[in-house]
């Protein structure tokens, strides 16, 4: 078990002449849930690799601690990030792996593997490990990498859409066994997902990634808290958020609506003129990624 | 050590099914050509695997290149080995377990009745470099230039492999190799020599490309 | 016509509130026309069956009426009706609440008087 801080510090990555990745700084805690969220290409499995250094980041450094995670085995012991599995089962032509022989290669790979809970997730998502990975369906996928993520028992995991292809049903299941595993454990999970509005009561801190950069990181309900939805007729909208940080606003006619972040002290009142609602993390994020 | 360890287990692992595989092929063959034959089945494997054993075990080692490293490697990455570790242990693997095979070829050999040699030791340093390096090569190209580029490649290795033998054989039957049994030792010692070199110089450029691998998504 | 749709309440009936709320701060004039039920529709990502509800309850209540071929417009004298209507469920919806939930926390009428003499 680690306590420090996983450190990225200044991490750029270009692919040919994109650049996937500018100039990111992040820090992550021990005993956090993180959400990821970032639209299309943004870069959140780039930077998920670069943190557990599966991918060569252009520029900049990752550090656990002292120890820097590239090509360093003491450091990778603890982070675990199970994704291949998709992209081999894609283009691996005739390669019969199945999911026996995945579940044995983590054993041999991942220092803390824990076969029991492995065993217990593979009977409760009634898995079948005969199956050849290649032919698992999108869900089967997505259960897997989830059994190897938790069964790792590593202090640092990263789940990229974890719930992409898992129905409803299956979904909540992974939160509960996601929450139960953190609650007992303290591990930190950082969890990419689109379906955002699921997740976000399980997310202690969000954060957000925008054409390769970090727009916003920061405690789950502070920031649901401090984002408010204005509307009205737009010169009363437009004279009560005035000088506040708008994120976003639209008009329609004579109306308009204007979704803003208050800052300590700062206040807006709902009255006969204006609405001032509340807004979920999902409607912050689509307001932050539309231009 | 540990990170070495893991390694070895899972490389040992999935070239030795590789491997298992060619014999398993080979006893198929002895299975359905043994049958009325004298000697029995195992006879019929011992010549077969004598006969063809290092053809096959070529053929083999070029497609596993490409396997090794496009579906293996990211594995094993994935898993949380560095490079260097997982690199290291598909190298011992590979030519640990291509040595295996060279000794139940000579085995089969032995059994089937044919005379063992000092020139069967080189024969098996030969040939285990000489695969080695194929699969390096194939692996490297397949890294550095992509699947087709690899592909054009292996057909390339194969038909010059193919041609060179014919043309040797050929020209052996016609009795103008003109190899004396005094020469015999040198061309063999220096053929040795050049295929350990190509062994070595595949395993640097593969490394070389290995340290800075993209896993791709 | 900007606020948010929740899930606290029924969409069509949100959407005739809203449109009742733009009618009374100004936002749309009498006289004026509304948005369609397909651009209700298309503004909210909402069934356009839903919206159409939602304009079918201001129909009813002669808020809205039907210009053939032209669309929804706003009646005139729709402001005072949406005024009076709500002031007469004023006490339902408002004041009654406010003295359920005075009583239960043990503050009398007389204290919810002075508050809200005092309050501007």
């Amino acid at each position: 078990m680690t306590d420090e801080k996983l450190v990225c510090s200044n991490i750029t990555k270009v692919y040919g002449k994109k650049e996937v990745l500018k100039n990111v700084n992040l820090e992550l805690e021990k005993g956090k849930i993180y959400g990821l969220i970032g639209r299309n290409g943004a870069g959140k499995t780039t930077g998920l690799s670069m943190l557990s250094a599966q991918n060569p980041a252009s520029t900049g450094m990752v550090m656990l601690g002292k120890e820097p995670v590239w090509e360093n085995r003491k450091a990778l012991n603890h982070i675990c990030f199970s994704r291949e599995i998709n992209a081999i089962g894609a283009n691996g032509q005739g390669n019969g792996s199945r999911v026996k022989d995945y579940l044995r290669a983590a054993s041999w790979y991942i220092p803390n593997w824990d076969k029991a809970m492995a065993d217990r997730l593979v009977k409760e998502f009634d898995l079948d490990v005969k199956k050849k990975v290649i032919k698992l369906s999108k869900g089967m996928l997505s259960m897997l990498t989830i059994i190897i993520a938790l069964a790792s028992k590593a202090d640092y995991t990263f789940l990229d859409e974890p719930v992409a292809g898992l129905d409803v049903v299956m979904r909540e299941y992974f939160y509960r066994i996601l929450l139960e595993e953190f609650s007992e454990s303290g591990r930190t999970f950082i969890v990419s997902t689109h379906i955002i509005e699921e997740a976000s009561d399980v997310l202690e801190e969000v954060i957000m990634l925008d054409k390769g950069q970090i727009i916003l990181k920061e405690d789950t309900q502070a920031l649901l808290e401090r984002a408010r939805h204005v509307s009205g007729k737009e010169d009363v909208v437009d004279a009560a958020t005035r000088g506040l940080h708008c994120l976003h606003e639209e008009k329609i006619g004579r109306s308009k609506g204007v979704t803003v972040l208050l800052n300590e002290g700062e206040h807006v009142q709902d009255n006969a003129e204006l609405s001032v609602q509340p807004v979920n993390l999902q409607q912050v994020f689509v307001a932050m990624c539309k231009e | 050590m540990d990170g070495i360890k893991r390694n070895l287990l899972y490389w040992g692992y999935t070239i030795g099914q590789m491997i298992l595989t060619i014999i398993v092929m080979v006893l198929i063959i002895s299975i359905v050509t043994g049958l009325d034959e004298i000697g029995g089945i195992l006879h019929s494997f011992c010549v077969t695997m004598s006969a063809y054993g290092a053809t096959y075990m070529l053929l083999l080692m070029a497609v596993l290149g490409m396997a090794l490293i496009n579906n293996h490697m990211p594995l094993t990455l994935s898993m949380g080995s560095t490079r260097r570790d997982s690199f290291i242990g598909m190298e011992i693997m590979l030519h640990v377990e291509g040595l295996l095979l060279i000794g139940i070829i000579i085995a089969a050999g032995i059994f089937s009745g044919k005379a063992v040699s000092g020139m069967s030791f080189f024969n098996s340093v030969l040939l285990l470099a000489a695969s080695a390096a194929l699969c390096n090569l194939i692996g490297w190209a397949f890294l550095r230039y992509g699947k087709v580029v690899s592909l054009i490649l292996y057909v390339v290795v194969f038909i010059t492999g193919a041609l060179g033998i014919y043309v040797l054989s050929a020209l052996h039957a016609a009795g103008r190799l003109g190899l004396s049994e005094k020469w015999g030792w040198p061309v063999l010692a220096a053929a040795v020599m050049a295929v350990v070199t190509a062994d070595g110089i595949t395993i640097w450029l593969y490394a070389r490309d290995v340290k800075k691998m993209e896993v791709r998504v | 016509m900007n606020e948010i749709l929740t899930q606290e309440k029924s969409i069509y009936l949100q959407i005739s509130e809203m449109l009742e709320n733009d009618i009374l701060r100004d936002i749309l004039l009498e006289e004026e026309r509304v948005p369609s039920t397909n651009e209700l529709a298309k503004l909210y990502a909402i069934n356009p069956a839903t919206a159409a509800k939602g304009i079918n309850i201001l129909v009813e209540q002669e808020i809205l009426y039907k210009k053939r071929g032209i669309g929804m417009f706003v009646k005139t004298g729709a402001k005072t009706k949406i005024k009076k209507r709500r002031q007469s469920e004023f006490f339902d919806k408002y004041v009654k609440k406010l003295l359920e939930e005075a009583k239960s926390i043990g503050i009398t009428k007389e204290e919810l008087v002075v508050m809200i003499e005092e309050s501007k």
